[in-house]
């Protein structure tokens, strides 16, 4: 019952703790980004791999998120892992000639091992990614990164105010929920629930016992929170301050701009061996580049403009 | 046997920065067929202290008899734990928020059930629990979400009660009952003791002590500053445990400040009070 912490906001006060939540969700972005595009030989796809491996688990000491509890989720991971390893061996992937062993009559091919590895360490490195993002960014704060990404769709009439408030709404009751999971796991195993053994029948009656009380106070809660918030007047289409400006400091621009070009770097890199004989690719990724910052630019000011106004 | 806590320390969330030491070196004796009282402010740990009692915490440091099960973080087999809890019965803090079935008997019959009893001798068990719990026969078919706050709580400690534990542990029960349920509720309680079950009662109703314990354990933030008998305790001015003195024992002080001669050691409740006060005007 103690993995639950998993993904929690942890008030430590790192640099990454620091810094903007906007831009902290670019960052997420362009790193997987980077993690996710695809390289041309097996070679620069490790090197690359395991360049960034090293990169986000130094960002991972930063932050203090326990590594420990990474691997405890990845757990649930290994049924998966093996899958994968099973599939490509009997359904290699295309192109596959270079055979690594076999067995009786099944060939296992070394493109086979490396797509498997590949998969395998493009996932672990993504939930290290977000896990960092969840955990050192308090959930207020990237409801507000995420309304303010979503500032020119305000324009249109998107209810943007409306969907990060919900958005918010969620992530903070999330902590809650799972205290109340705790509560009523404790109150079902004293009346000689086993939540871990058992055969699939107990288990099922098991979670049907933690998950019905669960949803009633669920239920009650929203119930019980919208009754106070209209009690206490709010409006979501009232023009409102804010307790809490994100900043956006010197830090985050060096950030901003490191992330930004190590996303740029592994784009070009992706296609360097194409752009020998196909220049045509550099452009359309830096015009995406491009596109991406002047978005973030034009943000900028709109935002800035709504709040003078 | 005896229930023995030896130097248990307990801290939630360690290694994180919500660290909490909620139980800070925890060393006491409850002692089969009383009933004890823990009583403390709030957020002193009583809670915490209790989940101990049936496994679902397991002390970070000392450890835990409760009769031949010995619980420290080194020796934890599930399969024990699992039969402890059916000695030792925990009606939680907000035990009414614990109730799913469809039918009312149904949610009381799920806790033996779950030790491997029979549906049709279960369910008769369930009856009776029902029925000392205060809940009249027409209401055993009706869903537990279709009925008071006060009366979920009596079914939930009617689901405990089925177990027929041999410890029955209770977490401020009576909180947000009336006073006649409280009542009731307590005197099934002081009858369960009398069977021999063992009570121990978590609560932060100074009269209740003074009314029904045999032993008191007083906590101050985790720490357990005095384990005593009620007539000990309230010889001494409670007031410096920052309890309230009870009200019973406010109108003896008074009316022997008044002259009239009472026999303070017959005096535990109400009746007795009366008792007493009807000897003295002879
Ligand atoms: N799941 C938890 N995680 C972290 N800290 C906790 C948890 N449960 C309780 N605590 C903390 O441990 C301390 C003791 O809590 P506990 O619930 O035992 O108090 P209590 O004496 O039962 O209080 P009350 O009289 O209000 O019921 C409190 O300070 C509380 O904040
Ligand atoms: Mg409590």
């Amino acid at each position: 019952m103690t993995n639950v912490a998993l993904g929690r906001y942890v008030p430590y006060n790192s640099f990454i703790h620091r810094m903007d939540a906007r831009n902290k969700i670019f960052c997420l972005i362009a790193l997987m980004v980077a993690v996710f595009i695809s390289y041309p030989t097996y070679e620069i796809t490790f090197i690359v791999g395991g360049a960034l491996a090293v990169f986000i688990f130094a960002l991972l000491l930063i932050s203090h998120v326990s590594v420990k509890d990474i691997f405890k989720s990845l757990r649930v991971l290994w049924f998966f892992i093996i899958l994968l390893l099973v599939i490509n061996i009997f359904i290699p992937p295309k192109g596959a000639e270079n055979v690594a062993f076999s067995m009786g009559s099944v060939n296992v091919y070394w493109e086979a091992i490396f797509q498997s590895l590949k998969i395998i360490l493009r996932l672990i490195l993504m939930i290290e990614l977000t896990m960092i993002l969840t955990a050192t960014t308090k959930p207020l704060d990237l409801t507000y990164g995420l309304e303010w990404y979503l500032t020119p769709l305000k324009l249109v009439k998107f209810p943007a105010h409306e969907v990060a408030m919900t958005i918010s709404i969620a992530l903070r009751f999330i902590p809650t929920l799972l205290d109340e999971t705790d509560r009523i796991m404790k109150a079902q195993s004293s009346r000689g629930v086993d939540f871990k053994h058992g055969k699939l029948s107990a288990r099922l009656k098991a979670i049907v016992s933690l998950i019905i009380p669960l949803f009633i106070s669920a239920f009650q809660r929203s119930e019980e929170l919208a009754d106070s918030m209209e009690a206490r007047g709010y409006d979501p289409k009232a023009k409102r301050t804010r307790y809490h400006i994100l900043r956006f400091s010197l830090n985050d621009l060096f950030s901003f701009i490191l992330v930004g070009a190590l996303m740029s770097g592994t784009i070009i890199l992706s296609h360097y061996q194409w752009s020998l004989q196909t220049t045509s690719f550099v452009p359309w990724y830096s015009l995406i580049l491009i596109c991406i910052f002047i978005y973030i630019i034009l943000v900028g000011i709109i935002d800035a403009a709504r709040r003078k106004a | 046997m005896p229930i023995n806590f030896k130097n248990v320390f307990y801290t939630y969330s360690e290694k994180t920065p919500f660290r909490h030491e909620a139980l800070k070196g925890v060393s006491l004796t409850i002692n089969d067929g009383s009933f004890t009282c823990i009583v403390g402010h709030t957020g002193c740990g009583k809670s915490t202290l209790i989940q101990q009692l049936n496994g679902l915490l397991i002390p970070t440091s000392g450890s835990v008899d409760v009769n031949e099960y010995h619980i420290e973080k080194k020796n934890k087999s599930l399969k024990k734990l699992h039969d402890l809890r059916k000695e030792v019965g925990v009606v939680f803090q907000f035990s009414e928020y614990q109730l799913f079935e469809e039918t009312i008997e149904d949610d009381v019959a799920f806790g033996p059930m779950n030790f491997g009893m029979k549906k049709e001798d279960v369910l008769k068990i369930a009856h009776e629990c029902l029925k000392t719990v205060g809940i009249p026969e027409d209401y055993y078919k009706k869903s537990p979400f279709e009925i008071s706050g006060g009366e979920k709580r009596r079914v939930a400690i009617a689901g405990i009660l089925a177990l027929q534990p041999k410890t029955l542990v209770l977490d401020e029960p009576t909180a947000g009952l009336d006073p006649r349920g409280t009542k009731y509720i307590l005197d099934l309680f002081k009858k369960l003791n009398e069977q021999g079950t063992t009570i121990v009662f978590v609560t932060h109703d100074i009269n209740i002590v003074y009314e029904y314990a045999t032993d008191v354990i007083v906590m101050n933030e985790g720490k357990v500053v005095l384990q005593t008998v009620p007539e000990k305790l309230f010889a001494e001015d409670v007031e410096q445990y920052s309890l309230e003195t009870p009200l019973i024992q406010k109108t003896v002080n008074l009316l022997q400040a008044k002259g009239m001669k009472l026999d303070v050691s017959k005096i535990r409740s109400l009746e007795d009070l009366v008792k007493e006060i009807a000897e003295a005007r002879k």
